[in-house]
C-alpha cells in the first residue's frame, strides 16, 4: 500500500486544488465541519448522558430514535467537510500528531458506537430498570471519546 | 444524580487533553521572536495559509502566514509578495527547532501587515 503516493494524489486533485483556491472555499467548509461538529457531538453527548441515567422522564427508545439520525447527519458532514479540509493540507496533516490522534479516537469511537447497538439496541426499553455495567460504561465512553475527536480537531492548529 | 458522579474522572481525563498542548506537541517559542529581513525564494499564496520559503542564516525557513481572505482584507492580495523582493518578517520560530516560524508580522514596501 503506496500511502505515500495516495497522498500526494489527494493534494493534488481538484478538491484540494478548489480548498487551497482564492475565495472562500476553504472557510465555508470549516463552517459545514462546524456543524457537522455540533450535530454529532450534541446528539452523542445527549444520547449518552440519557444513557447514564440523566433525564429519565423521556422514554429512551424515544430518545435514541430522535437523536441517532441527528448524529448520523452530523457524521456524514463530517466525513465529507473533514474528506475536502484533509485534501487540502494532506501530506502535513498525516504528519500532525493531533490529527493521527483525531484519526484513532474516531475509530475507536465509531467501533464502540456499533459495538453498543450491536448488543444493546433490544435492552434500551428496560434500561432504566437493569441497565447493563458494559452499556453504561459504553456510553461513558462515548462521551469521552467523542469530546477527545473534537479537541483534538482543534488542536491540531496548534500542533 | 449518583450516576452522574462517576462521569467526573472521565471528564477530568479529557480536561487534561488541552495540558498536552504544553507538552512538546510543538507549536511556536513565544519567548524566541525572531525579526529579520528576507527575500521569499517560494510564494505559495493558497489556504488554509499563505506560506513562504525564505533563507535565513543559511538555512531554508518555511514562513507561514495567513488565510488568502486574511492577506487581502490586511493589504497583502495575491501578487503583493513576491519572489525575490525582500520583506522584513517577524515571528516566532516551532519550539522544537523546526526551522518554520510563524510569523505575526510582515513589512512589504514600507507597509507593516499583521497576520495574526
Amino acid at each position: 500500500m503506496d500511502v505515500s503516493g495516495w497522498i500526494e494524489a489527494l493534494e493534488s486533485s481538484e478538491l484540494a486544488e478548489w480548498m487551497r483556491g482564492p475565495g472562500m472555499a476553504y472557510a465555508a467548509v470549516n463552517l459545514v465541519h462546524l456543524l457537522g461538529l455540533t450535530l454529532l457531538l450534541g446528539s452523542m453527548l445527549l444520547l449518552d448522558l440519557r444513557l447514564l441515567g440523566l433525564g429519565r422522564r423521556l422514554s429512551l427508545p424515544e430518545v435514541s430514535r430522535l437523536l441517532t439520525p441527528v448524529a448520523l447527519i452530523g457524521l456524514l458532514l463530517q466525513a465529507g467537510s473533514g474528506f475536502a479540509l484533509l485534501a487540502a493540507d494532506a501530506g502535513p496533516l498525516f504528519s500532525n500528531t493531533a490529527f493521527r490522534l483525531k484519526l484513532a479516537l474516531i475509530a475507536a469511537a465509531l467501533v464502540n458506537a456499533v459495538l453498543f447497538r450491536w448488543l444493546w439496541s433490544n435492552s434500551l426499553t428496560d434500561w432504566d430498570r437493569a441497565a447493563p455495567m458494559a452499556g453504561r460504561l459504553q456510553a461513558a465512553l462515548s462521551m469521552v471519546l467523542w469530546l477527545g475527536v473534537a479537541a483534538a480537531g482543534r488542536l491540531i492548529a496548534y500542533t | 444524580m449518583r450516576r452522574l458522579l462517576f462521569l467526573l474522572p472521565l471528564l477530568a481525563a479529557l480536561l487534561a487533553l488541552p495540558a498536552l498542548a504544553h507538552h512538546g506537541w510543538g507549536s511556536y517559542d513565544a519567548d524566541k521572536a525572531m525579526r529579520f529581513d528576507a527575500a521569499p525564494v517560494e510564494v505559495r499564496y493558497r489556504n488554509p495559509h499563505a506560506e513562504i520559503e525564505v533563507d535565513h542564516d543559511g538555512e531554508r525557513w518555511l514562513v507561514i502566514l495567513a488565510p488568502t481572505a486574511r492577506m487581502e482584507s490586511r493589504g497583502l492580495p495575491d501578487g503583493g509578495l513576491k519572489v525575490g523582493k525582500a520583506i522584513t518578517i517577524e515571528g516566532y520560530p516551532r519550539s522544537d527547532g523546526t526551522r518554520e516560524l510563524r510569523a505575526e508580522r510582515i513589512v512589504v514596501d514600507g507597509k507593516t501587515i499583521e497576520l495574526r
